[in-house]
């Protein structure tokens, strides 16, 4: 037995007893990612479409916060799922089917923000205002810092960038990131530690 | 007693660290600076955490496009589907490799420019705007996949390779680029 679910199997990892091939498109939703994977790259696109249910949030959230407007983030969250589904007969399940699509995601991110022009000024959108706030003003002033924060954010070199993104926000470890991002752990918390500094020259705020 | 590393500082916030380690700031004020202004700066990250949840219809407008770009692969995947095909990423690397050579040296001591001595049609003049979304396709289209089997041709191609390449390039050079790839893979000249 070879591929992604002998893969999975050999790591340890929870594979449904029912085989990918056997399911009915209807009981998709009970296999894990790793058998789900398998059924996909043997051509069902069902079970791909599984796939795009289960991470698209995650993957949407990723490239959402590296392009900082909606337009851009449905434009990336598309190209991503176009490069797993393309490279799924590569994915050894060595490690877990999200990590592998983060890690599409930060590249696609990555590849398409050094293609285009650097963005010089804060993120395009208006900032999001929360209008169920009980203090309009006090939401006005969170939404103008977040759209700042955001803003010092994209000035950051791409991998100390990508690490804070990736830790803060999607509560990822060192052990992660560095699989992701192709580097060391030791190299994830460095970034990660620049990355704040950064941050705070950047803000130009004083604890 | 030494002061925290970075490593131990971020190890130190995440709750981490030893608590032999972490005494340490409770008799350290330097490291103590380092360690609250590392929680204020993640704080403040923290604001901007918030992402819009995109409604149903924008998943189905996601999803019809995913679909719609499958379709195009199943359909032949056109003229880069050359870069699709795991045999065929040993040419990627080449290509890779003759942008950095061409960065490196200095393409107007290589190649020289329209105007001197170039050869009529060798080279398609692209202008900015052209240049640009042909030459990001192609980046693009190197996924991380791709990029393993990059690296087991011995060149390491990680994120943000392109950000120090591809900023550096002229409109000649992106011309020069494309017709250089054009070369290496016998695909048609943009």
């Amino acid at each position: 037995m070879e591929g992604p679910a002998a893969a999975a199997l050999a790591a340890g990892r929870r594979v449904s007893s029912r085989t990918p091939e056997a399911a009915p498109a209807g009981h998709l939703d009970t296999l894990d990612d790793g058998a789900l994977a398998a059924a996909a790259a043997a051509g069902r696109r069902e079970a791909f479409d599984e796939i795009v249910r289960r991470h698209r949030r995650a993957v949407y959230q990723i490239c959402f916060r590296f392009a900082g407007n909606a337009a851009d983030a449905s434009d990336l969250t598309q190209d991503v799922f176009v490069r797993a589904w393309r490279g799924l007969g590569r994915f050894r399940g060595q490690a877990a089917l999200s990590t592998w699509l983060y890690r599409i995601a930060v590249n696609v991110c990555l590849n398409r923000a050094s293609v285009r022009r650097p963005v010089q000024e804060p993120l395009g959108e208006q900032p999001i205002v929360d209008r169920d706030a009980d203090d309009p003003q006090d939401a006005v002033l969170r939404a103008e810092r977040r759209t700042r924060v955001r803003a010092a954010i994209a000035r950051l070199p791409p991998r100390q960038r990508a690490t804070l993104l990736l830790r803060a926000y999607q509560d990822l470890s060192h052990e992660e990131i560095a699989r992701i991002l192709g580097g060391s752990v030791g190299a994830s918390k460095a970034n990660f530690f620049h990355a704040l500094a950064s941050l705070r020259r950047l803000l130009g705020e004083r604890p | 007693m030494t002061h925290l590393t970075c490593d131990e500082l971020v190890d130190l916030i995440d709750g981490a660290l030893p608590a032999e380690r972490a005494r340490h700031v409770e008799v350290c004020p330097a490291c103590r600076l380092d360690a609250a202004r590392l929680r204020a700066a993640l704080a403040q990250a923290l604001e901007a955490a918030d992402v819009p949840e995109p409604t149903d219809a924008d998943w189905a407008r996601i999803a019809a496009r995913i679909d719609a770009a499958l379709a195009v692969d199943a359909a032949g995947a056109g003229w880069r589907g050359w870069l699709h095909r795991p045999v065929l990423a040993p040419l990627a690397a080449a290509v890779l490799l003759a942008a950095g050579v061409v960065v490196a040296t200095g393409l107007g001591l290589l190649f020289p420019w329209p105007g001197t001595r170039t050869p009529a049609g060798s080279v398609v003049a692209l202008d900015d705007d052209e240049g640009w979304p042909a030459v990001a396709a192609i980046l693009a289209d190197l996924d991380p996949t791709d990029a393993d089997m990059l690296h087991q041709t011995g060149l390491d191609v990680r994120p943000g390779l392109s950000d120090r390449l591809l900023p550096e390039l002229s409109a000649q050079e992106w011309a020069e680029l494309e017709r250089l790839i054009a070369l290496e893979t016998g695909g048609p000249q943009p």
